[in-house]
């Protein structure tokens, strides 16, 4: 049983206070930035995700938290490095072999040809009408 | 018997695989579901509640914001209490079908009609008789009557605070029945009639005895009176609330005072808000003197407000209209307090984290970019493995060319 007097409804609004402070959080977050076509184009000389990178850079970061890494006393090895090693190998695995990129181009993409006829060269210069699809792979 | 040599039968890793997935399946499978939780609003964890784990969580105590609550609530200068009173009662007439001017809300003609200070002078009183109905006492003890004015009234706050123990709740709490209530009223009975009231602070039951001389909380004799003359309702009622503080602590196990539970504060607003339509009543003859003079000589503040005794689970919407209004305005009030609080506090502490997080990345991201600086020094990313081994090397140049 409740108290005699109830609390109205509009005071009510645990759920809802959640959900506000969530928002809050949300909308807080800064915005990874566009990259420019530069940095774009440039992305082709990444070497490309590793497992065994990744999973060392985790383990070189176990002493920030308290973490120990490397073997541990008596020579006990050391299971979160393994775990680290493992969790590292199924994500990068799943990225490389399962992830698809989908591109789509919006229209407007400048189209430019040049060509001859019995008048002389011709330039033409329009744009895409249609948008495109493409495909790509993470690596 | 014959020798049973063990079998040795190593999976292979794709049989080992599927097993594996079989179990995570399995497993995933026994997790119960969390989600779609439609826990019906009335048995969510109350808003108050919620709040006051939150600003735990931020790591803030919420004593502070409940003084500034009862700061407001028992103002000398603001008319903050008077205004909520006066809507209340113009919400309970409507209830009962009386509407004071056509197309307007009756608290707003009551607002307009009525100065708003009303209770400016009894705050204080207030604040006494609110002590007293915490703690009880014999009512006709030198110590009762440092608080209330004379035993009678004392008798009728004891009645009230044992009709008010559930009055209004700051928690939602489905789980309790009507025998539990009724045994707690017995029991606080008993305890108010003793003076001796136990109160669980900080997850520990305490039993709390007030001062051979309260009235010192309230500016009449004692050490306080030759420092201040003019203690606000305010400060006498956070008075009691230290002397309680310093009576637990010599009580209580530390551990549990340092403990998430109930600080003897909440308990007091608590208590506040069950109390508040027995401590306004005497009070309210103003607005009463009013509507008599304009249009309703036989309204009495009994009719519009009943006091807790006369209230019961059972009671119609009209009797129990003016509490109803008036509690819960003071409960938005609190929640408004603390929320408010919150917000500027997780804002503040959102931003310092993504700073923080955005510091910690671009500082890592530049040491590497250092730490590659210094081991290739100009050569370009593009350059060939042989030309990047060569200048890697050279920085181990005092080593090798030795």
């Amino acid at each position: 049983m409740s108290s005699v007097i109830p609390i109205v409804p509009e005071a009510n609004l645990s759920e809802e206070v959640a959900d506000f402070m969530l928002f809050m959080l949300q909308e807080d977050r800064p915005k990874v930035p566009k990259l420019s076509l530069l940095q774009i184009i440039a992305s082709k000389t990444r070497p490309g995700l590793n497992s065994e990178i990744l999973a060392s850079s985790i383990t070189s970061r176990f002493e920030e938290i308290g973490i120990p890494s490397g073997p541990l006393e008596g020579g006990t090895p050391n299971v979160m490095e393994e775990f680290v090693k493992i969790l590292s190998e199924a994500i990068v695995d799943a990225i490389q072999n399962d992830m698809r990129v989908d591109v789509a181009v919006d229209t407007g993409v400048t189209v430019q040809a040049n060509g001859a006829n019995s008048g002389g060269p011709v330039l033409s210069i329009g744009a895409s009408t249609s948008p495109h699809t493409g495909t790509g792979i993470a690596r | 018997m014959a020798f049973q040599t063990p079998q040795n039968t190593p999976l292979t890793d794709t049989q080992k695989e599927l097993t594996s997935k079989i179990g995570s399946i399995k497993n995933l499978l026994s997790i119960p579901n969390r989600f779609n939780k439609n826990i019906p609003k009335n048995q969510q964890i109350s808003t108050f509640d919620y709040l006051i784990k939150i600003l735990r969580v931020l790591g803030f105590p919420p004593e502070p914001l409940f003084r500034l609550f009862i700061e407001k609530v028992f103002s000398p200068v603001e008319t903050f209490l008077e205004e909520k009173v006066l809507q209340a009662i113009g919400d309970s007439l409507s209830s009962k079908g009386i509407v004071l001017e056509q197309g307007k809300d009756n608290g707003d003609v009551l607002r307009r009609a009525i100065p708003a200070t009303f209770l400016q002078t009894v705050k204080q009183k207030m604040a006494k008789e609110l002590t007293y109905m915490v703690f009880g006492g014999r009512p006709d003890s030198p110590k009762t009557l440092s608080l209330v004015d004379n035993p009678g009234r004392a008798a009728v706050l004891i009645d009230q605070a044992v009709c008010g123990s559930n009055m209004f709740s700051l928690s939602n709490n489905p789980s309790e029945t009507n025998q539990d209530i009724e045994f707690n009223r017995v029991s606080l009975l008993n305890q108010l009639e003793k003076g001796e009231v136990v109160f669980e602070i900080s997850c520990q039951e305490v039993k709390i005895k007030l001062p051979e001389d309260p009235g010192s909380f309230f500016d009449e004799g004692g050490i306080l009176n030759q420092q201040s003359s003019s203690i606000s309702p305010a400060q006498s009622l956070n008075s009691v609330v230290n002397y309680v503080a310093d009576q637990t602590g010599s009580i209580n196990n530390q551990n549990n005072a340092e403990s998430a539970g109930k600080s003897f504060f909440e308990i007091l607003i608590g208590k506040l808000l069950s109390y508040i339509t027995t401590l306004v009543l005497p009070n309210l003859g103003a607005p009463f003197a009013w509507l008599n003079a304009n249009g309703y000589p036989d309204i009495t503040a009994i009719d519009i407000a009943p006091d807790n005794c006369s209230i019961s689970p059972d009671s119609s919407i009209s009797t129990k209209s003016f509490s109803k209004s008036l509690m819960n305005a003071l409960y938005l009030t609190l929640l408004k307090i603390i929320l408010l609080f919150i917000i500027k506090q997780f804002k503040k502490l959102v931003k310092n984290y993504f700073a923080k997080a955005a510091s910690e990345r671009a500082k890592r991201k530049s040491e590497k970019i250092k730490m590659k600086f210094n081991l290739l020094g100009g050569i370009a990313d593009s350059a060939s493995k042989a030309v990047k081994f060569k200048a890697a090397l050279s920085s181990l140049g005092s080593i090798l060319n030795s």
